[in-house]
């Protein structure tokens, strides 16, 4: 192989390394089981204790769930990051919030104004969305995880906007509750059944994966 | 013309360039990753890793955590010499280009 053939080849190989030296897995395993368990526990409250105040039971149980895994996520990132010696807002990290900002702009806003019967295929999305939005510097799995957020999101929607009588219960506190088709049974099933999906499946990649599992530049 | 010699032949060998990449890509990498990224057997990178420490481009460090951990980082002297070394490339191609 003649020199310039060989340098090419080099400026390849330390491109690809570089690419996959990264990678960034902004949700870690244990921040999904953190994630699916809080989800699956607060799902199973009954929706007629949540119906307070317009809707906002609802909506402050599951934002509460949200700061508590993104405070979770916060000290996994920053705990590997010590361990590393990296900053704990590494490029990477810079690069995965600027990708997912307008998603969850999206989704905060939606949270204030929409009700909440129709908050969970919502949020799916904009989770969805923002997952993708992360794809080209993530592990492929996100990108999965993405799809069928999103996929799984315009379902529920769908499904609500043909009439689904479960996703009336908070309208309508006496109408019936399909399993998996009310607001608090699509929580579980999303955010709580495919979260735990994601830790399991991402700690058996995670076996033969090239570095960190969380926050990982 | 462009003086050949110049290319740094510790790091111009793709297993050591792989691993120099990667420890420039971040502060320090421990060995089972490294081993698992660049997929060489054991005794293939602790060769090469030998070979850096020796000539000065990698620092070892060795920890007492769960269970005693190596961690391996480029030196000030092994990040100029990969900076270096990817300066020559970049010259040899574009010198290709224009022939």
């Amino acid at each position: 192989m003649d020199l310039h053939r060989e340098a090419e080849e080099h400026l390849r190989t330390i491109r690809t390394l570089m690419e996959r030296a990264t990678v960034y897995r902004a949700i870690s395993a244990p921040t999904a089981a953190i994630a699916g368990f809080l989800s699956i526990g607060c799902g199973l409250i009954p929706e007629n204790r949540l119906i307070v105040a317009g809707g906002w039971g609802f909506k402050a149980l599951w934002l509460t769930v949200l700061v508590v895994v993104l405070a979770a996520n916060a000290w996994l990132i920053r705990r590997n990051a010590l361990r590393r010696g990296d900053p704990f807002v590494s490029p990477a990290m810079r690069m995965a919030l600027l990708a997912v900002a307008p998603h969850v702009l999206v989704a905060l806003l939606a949270t204030i104004v929409l009700p909440p019967s129709v908050l969970p295929p919502t949020w799916m999305l904009c989770y969805g969305f923002a997952l993708l939005a992360t794809q080209s510097f993530a592990p492929p799995i996100i990108a999965l995880f993405g799809w069928i957020f999103l996929i799984y999101g315009l379902c529920n929607g769908l499904y609500d906007l043909c009439g689904n009588p479960g996703a009336g219960g908070f309208d309508q506190s006496d109408g019936p509750a399909l399993i998996f088709t009310s607001p608090q049974h699509q929580m579980i099933g999303s955010f709580g059944v495919l979260h735990l999906i994601y830790a399991i499946l991402a700690r058996e990649v995670g076996g033969q994966r090239i570095a960190g599992a969380e926050g990982t530049t | 013309m462009f003086d050949f010699d110049q290319l740094d032949r510790t790091i111009h060998e793709k297993g050591r360039l792989g691993i120099m990449t990667l420890l420039a890509s971040r502060t320090s990498w421990t060995y089972q990753d490294l081993k698992a990224a660049l997929k060489l057997s054991d005794g293939n990178l602790a060769t090469h890793l030998r070979t850096l420490h020796d000539v000065g481009y990698v620092a070892v460090t060795k920890e007492m955590l769960a269970r005693p951990q190596t961690s391996y980082a480029l030196t000030a002297r092994g990040r100029e010499a990969y900076t270096k070394y990817i300066a020559i490339l970049e010259q040899i191609i574009k010198q290709g280009r224009a022939l």
